[in-house]
């Protein structure tokens, strides 16, 4: 068998084991037997046990799993992109932009808009318009900033304008509005209820079809934008695709879930040191079940304080992600893709 | 032959706003299938700036450029990808691709929208990479290649590009001599054997003499000339090539060589011309200006066998002769 089966045999094993871990650890204690037979069909006398089950714990998996695997493309998309090892959404500033246009919803709302449903379809119009905006700056800067390395410190400015332009939205606002935002930017995989997942879902589904079908021109882009193009590639086209793609598959997620960090950078690596390739057709399924992967073991170690209620997420992704970056920093002469 | 190219009456230069900045200008080339075009200048007069406009990629100020009998402009990007190939000394983030990978990157003007290989398309990668000499490293990482092997993986993925035009932007500035050489001779081979119109940019002057067809020499006033490599110099063509009063073209040893004017004149004897060639070559370093009337002479018998007149001292290296006439 050849290693990408391998590899992808192996994440789905982990895969299957997270998701199984997953239903049957959380913050209340319910008996694994009891748990298994309520997903078989067999409710149990216990209410509120199924409605944990069914209503919290099965949308947080699912919501993990998905917001993994999209954050992970996202990063994918903008690290080829950019021919930048280290482009990913949280740094080149398009999740604080999403976090700029959420915070413009909940906090000149006054944190009232936070409990009806509509809301989140603003948060979400928030957080897409937040992201495309600095993804449409970055791309004007691209224009004349050759350097992908001036133009990733580029994003970083952005962000922290964006930042101090939270921060003073923050400074005014009602505390009930700082509170809700707050709470949303900590990173929260279960903020998706079982009625809202169906929408967060296909919007996911979209982004990542969207990415398999860039495929072709993702692996042209990796001789440089000059050779793209002699292979019949619109580079004006794909260029706003990829952003557009990374910018909705990261806004989607930063909307439901906060912004969350790392996930983007690490994953991509990951899948690159896995697989032993930069061929975007092998790396792109690795990526999602990667990201989906690594997203879950972050919410498992999330949930692991059960009764004392949940880790944010991004208290945890940072211990996972800053290692894996370290490694590939320190080893950058021996890794093959650098080269 | 027949034109598979062709400029007429062509400028290059860049454009912005209203304002225009000719490079070159009143071009009028042809480029025929199965032969190699060098195209000499010296840094900064257009090189680039050609072949970029003659790609498509920047367009022309005016003039046309006709690639298979219809205008450049006419062409979709897809179109032209499958006419027109380029190698260029752009950094690539192939690093972890393989060898065939990077080949077969070649193939995407010819493949489906997720770019796999059909057993037409393997055939041709696998023929490209057998053409350049690099089948036996199909599998290694193009970040395991060295410098020559990498240009040769970069002709593969051009190849595989199955365009008739081949187009290179000085594809031996990194490569030391052996791999200029051989990567030379192998375009120059490949122009024959597949019957592909490559033009490429150079800085390697007695290679692109030896090795290719035509020359296109740009001059510094955004003119050209355009002709077999012997002609061009017997005609003098190369003598202007780069504006500089420290350098002239040595039409014997075909390169450009360092004009130093000595200010001490020596008479030098000598039948051989080989042995006289490089004790000029001496002499002219050592700031010594031959003239057969002067009163010091040099007789060189051999390479091993020289009498300086009329002293009578006699050198048995050319490092002993130096010595004795730098203390004249």
């Amino acid at each position: 068998m050849k290693r990408h089966n391998w590899i992808i045999l192996l994440l789905s094993i982990v895969f299957v084991g997270l998701a199984v871990l997953l239903i049957a650890i959380g913050s209340v204690d319910i008996p694994f037997s009891d748990v298994f037979d309520i997903l078989l069909g067999n409710p149990s006398e216990n209410k509120a046990w199924n409605f944990i089950v069914f209503e919290s714990r099965i949308p947080l998996l699912a919501t993990t799993a998905l917001a993994g695997a999209a954050l992970a493309v996202s990063g994918l998309l903008l690290q080829t992109l950019f021919s930048n090892p280290l482009a990913d959404p949280s740094i080149l500033g398009v999740s604080t932009g999403s976090s700029f246009g959420v915070a413009v919803v909940l906090l000149l709302s006054g944190g009232a808009i936070s409990n009806v449903f509509g809301s989140y379809i603003a948060i979400l119009g928030g957080a897409l318009i937040g992201a495309l905006v600095v993804m449409a700056i970055l791309l004007v800067f691209s224009a004349s900033v050759k350097s992908s390395t001036m133009l990733l410190i580029l994003g970083v400015l952005l962000s922290y304008l964006t930042s101090s332009g939270i921060s003073l939205m923050n400074f005014f606002a009602t505390q009930e509005g700082v509170h809700s935002f707050v709470i949303w930017g900590l990173g929260n995989f279960s903020g998706v209820t079982m009625k809202q997942l169906p929408l967060f879902a296909i919007l996911v589904f979209v982004g990542l079809v969207a990415s398999i079908f860039m495929v072709k021109p993702l692996n042209a882009l990796l001789l440089g934008s000059r050779y793209a193009e002699n292979l019949g590639i619109n580079l004006r086209r794909v260029r706003n695709a990829l952003l557009l793609i990374a910018g909705l598959l990261t806004a989607i997620v930063t909307a439901f879930c906060g912004p969350i960090g790392f996930i983007g950078l690490v994953v991509p690596h990951m899948a690159r040191l896995l697989l032993r390739t930069s061929d975007h057709y092998r790396l792109m399924p690795v990526t999602m079940l990667s990201g989906a992967v690594v997203a879950m073991l972050c919410t498992l170690i999330s949930v692991l304080p059960q009764e004392n209620g949940l880790i944010p997420i991004n208290a945890i992704t940072p211990i996972i992600g800053v290692p894996v970056i370290i490694y590939i920093i320190l080893n950058r002469r021996k890794i093959f893709y650098f080269n | 032959m027949s034109a598979i190219f062709e400029t007429k009456n062509l400028s290059a230069g860049y454009r912005k706003g209203k304002k225009e900045t000719v490079v070159l200008k009143g071009l009028n080339l042809k480029l025929e299938c199965g032969s190699l075009v060098s195209l000499l200048g010296a840094n900064g007069i257009g090189k680039s700036t050609l072949l970029r406009t003659v790609s498509g990629i920047q367009p022309s100020l005016a003039g046309e450029v006709i690639i298979d009998g219809k205008d450049i402009t006419t062409y979709t990007p897809k179109q032209l990808s499958k006419l027109i190939s380029i190698v260029s000394t752009d950094r690539t983030q192939t690093g972890g691709l393989t060898v065939y990978e990077l080949a077969s990157l070649g193939r995407q003007p010819h493949t489906g929208f997720l770019g796999r290989l059909d057993e037409n398309d393997k055939k041709v990668v696998e023929e490209a990479l057998e053409a350049v000499g690099m089948a036996h490293k199909r599998n290694s990482f193009v970040a395991e290649l060295s410098d020559g092997e990498r240009q040769k993986a970069m002709i593969a993925k051009a190849l595989a590009q199955e365009a008739p035009i081949i187009l290179l932007d000085e594809p031996t500035a990194f490569l030391d001599v052996s791999n200029r050489i051989s990567t030379l001779q192998l375009l120059h081979d490949l122009a024959r054997k597949e019957q592909r119109a490559i033009l490429l940019s150079s800085h390697d002057v007695s290679q692109s003499l030896a090795l290719s067809d035509r020359l296109w020499l740009l001059y510094a006033d955004g003119t050209m000339a355009d002709g077999v490599p012997e002609d061009l110099i017997f005609d003098g063509k190369m003598d202007k090539l780069y504006k500089s009063d420290a350098i002239q073209f040595d039409r014997n040893a075909g390169d450009y060589e360092s004009l130093n004017i000595g200010n001490r004149s020596i008479a030098l004897h000598c039948e051989d011309t080989l042995l006289k060639m490089w004790i000029g070559n001496a002499l002219r370093r050592n700031g010594f200006l031959i003239d057969n009337n002067a009163s010091n002479v040099i007789d060189a018998k051999d390479s091993r066998n020289f009498t300086l007149q009329p002293s009578g001292k006699t050198a048995n290296s050319v490092e002993q002769l130096i010595e004795m006439i730098n203390v004249l």
